[in-house]
């Protein structure tokens, strides 16, 4: 099994399976198009947006998902209404985290580009909001109301001319 | 939050319905303002202008999508146009006093790429004021009048699309339906998208167009409805022969004929001289396959093919098997087949499908054991099989007398096991 050593920024190394690796389209271009040489051992891949901590939680979650097919998107996909309940077992509980861990793995699901990282991360935030009073969304995410009464009711009034296209 | 990147937070919102978007908009100023202004927010929502009162909306939010429900045109409702870049607009009022008063409302929407207009009735015609709309890219008539249609007979650089349905008292007015049509079509020869609703159909093909039309289509719908005039038929066949090189997805829809002398006599004076006494056949003729084999060998680029066959369609033996020189179409990927008030005509898409041997996608709407067994005949490639309902029996059909390790099969266990 051909292996491959990621620096995190906070200089630690972890050597993972290079198929775990690939999972970051980042780390694949890193690879083919500035020309790492996958053969040497002491090639070490600097990955300066990534603390130790959250690298440690991507390569886990990359090593469970390595041999997911990977999804096919048509134009009809762009339309259809995006999902949030599809969340696997595996990945809810893998994403039982604080919230500032939780938005760090998001950074660097875009960052490392791994776009099935992304996608439950975000599915996983979504479902924060989704379904909730404005007053329970600021508990969850700890926000201020800084509107006056009269223009929430603006914003509120305005609200019911909306509806969904 | 919102700290995370803009990209990232419109891959979030994204998931949002409507309901939350507005919700999470009132929690503060910031989230107002962010998701008002989000792609998310510009994509779902649109403002609805209905009947009763005009909307009172601020300028935090980035609206692009607006519905006018209107008895008529308010002052409120043209600075709602003005003051907003409008991208997606239907407009759907039921008294427009002028042509004039049409042609300045619709010119406030200089930013519209998507226009559907509907139910619109103009008072007072032959202002002979036309309409030119630089960034229109969709257009859309449903239910008008086609003196409406002629403000729009200017070239409208962006447009790719265009659909149109007159009202049934346009055949009062059929020439002009005919006229006016080929001249916007000649005027905006780079539209790629047509579809044609069946008054549209018989007017248009009366007369050869092929020449006259110097169009590239990509897509084209075409509902048919009573075409029992051969020469339209073959005008139709001979303009889908010459988008041969370009056309890659066709729509043949079968409608039904919407009014007949018998059932709505109130209609009466809607029907001009040459109508009577054939409407108690009218359901009858309202489906005729015939077109799509005709052309069929001149369908060499097509990848999306869609039948909706409709009430009273049956399989016509005696016809398919008179065809006999059909070359199979290696180019067609994809292929919807609907059916509505009728049971699926087994033998015509049992030809339909032999005919398309590199399918690898299929939409039937309410699948059988009957169409499950044609289709496990050619299908190795299919990827992926949809379809509405599922009737007793049919997966058991598959299993037993199917078998192929492909993602059809994949599918259909996959339906099997949550469907319990």
């Amino acid at each position: 099994m051909q292996t491959i050593k990621l620096q995190s920024s906070d200089n630690e190394i972890f050597e993972c399976d290079l198929a775990v690796a690939k999972c970051s389209a980042t780390i694949r271009t890193m690879l083919e198009d500035l020309g790492i040489d996958e053969n040497s051992e002491d090639e070490v891949v600097p990955l300066p947006n990534v603390n130790s901590a959250i690298l440690r939680k991507v390569i886990q979650f990359c090593t469970y998902h390595k041999d997911d097919p990977v999804p096919s998107s048509t134009d009809d996909d762009e339309n259809k209404e995006k999902r949030t309940d599809d969340i696997t077992s595996w990945d809810a509980d893998f994403l039982k985290v604080d919230q500032g861990t939780l938005f760090e793995l998001i950074l660097a699901a875009n960052y490392l580009d791994i776009r099935s990282l992304l996608d439950v991360t975000c599915k996983t935030v979504a479902n924060m909001i989704k379904g909730k009073t404005p007053d329970e969304i600021r508990k969850t995410f700890n926000i201020k109301n800084d509107f006056t009464p009269a223009e929430e009711e603006q914003v509120r009034k305005e609200n019911t001319w909306c509806e969904e296209k | 939050m919102l700290n995370l990147i803009n990209e990232i937070m419109d891959i979030i919102l994204d998931y949002l319905p409507v309901q939350d978007l507005l919700n999470a908009s009132l929690v503060s100023k910031e989230w107002l303002d962010y998701i008002g202004k989000s792609a998310a927010f510009r994509k779902k929502v649109v403002i609805n202008s209905n009947f009763y009162t005009d909307p009172v909306i601020t300028d935090k939010r980035q609206y692009k999508s607006l519905n006018i429900r209107q008895h008529e045109i308010t002052k409120t409702t043209t600075k709602l146009i003005k003051n907003h870049e409008w991208h997606t607009v239907y407009f759907n009022v039921q008294k427009v006093s002028s042509q004039k008063e049409f042609v300045g409302i619709i010119e406030k929407m200089q930013h519209v790429k998507n226009l559907k207009v509907m139910n619109v009735a103009i008072t007072k015609l032959k202002d002979h004021k036309k309409l030119s709309l630089s960034s229109l890219e969709n257009l859309v008539f449903s239910d008008v009048a086609v003196d409406t249609f002629e403000t729009f007979l200017s070239h409208h650089q962006e447009l790719k699309t265009l659909s149109l349905r007159f009202i049934t008292a346009d055949i009062l007015n059929k020439r002009a339906v005919r006229e006016y049509v080929i001249e916007f079509l000649i005027l905006n020869s780079q539209v790629s998208q047509l579809e044609l609703y069946a008054d549209v159909v018989n007017e248009l093909f009366k007369d050869e167009v092929t020449q006259i039309v110097p169009l590239k289509l990509r897509s084209i719908t075409l509902n048919l409805c009573d075409v029992k005039d051969s020469m339209i038929k073959k005008n139709i066949e001979d303009f889908l022969k010459s988008q041969e090189s370009s056309l890659e997805e066709l729509k043949i829809l079968f409608q039904q004929k919407f009014i007949g002398r018998r059932k709505y006599p109130q209609y009466q004076w809607f029907l001009e001289d040459e109508d009577s006494g054939e409407d108690e056949e009218m359901e009858d003729k309202c489906n005729d396959i015939s077109i799509l084999f005709n052309v069929w060998n001149n369908l060499s680029n097509l990848k999306k093919l869609t039948l909706r066959f409709f009430v009273n369609f049956v399989d016509n033996m005696e016809f398919l098997l008179t065809l006999k020189n059909l070359k199979p179409n290696n180019c067609i990927k994809i292929l919807n087949i609907k059916h509505i008030g009728c049971t699926i005509p087994i033998r015509t898409v049992d030809r339909i499908i032999k005919l398309c041997p590199n399918l690898n996608s299929l939409y039937i709407s309410n699948l059988n054991p009957s169409v499950i067994n044609l289709c496990s005949h050619n299908l190795k490639l299919l990827r992926s099989i949809n379809y509405s309902i599922e009737m007793d029996g049919a997966i058991n059909v598959y299993d037993t007398a199917i078998k192929p390790v492909n993602d059809c099969n994949k599918f259909i266990k996959f339906h099997k096991e949550h469907m319990g």
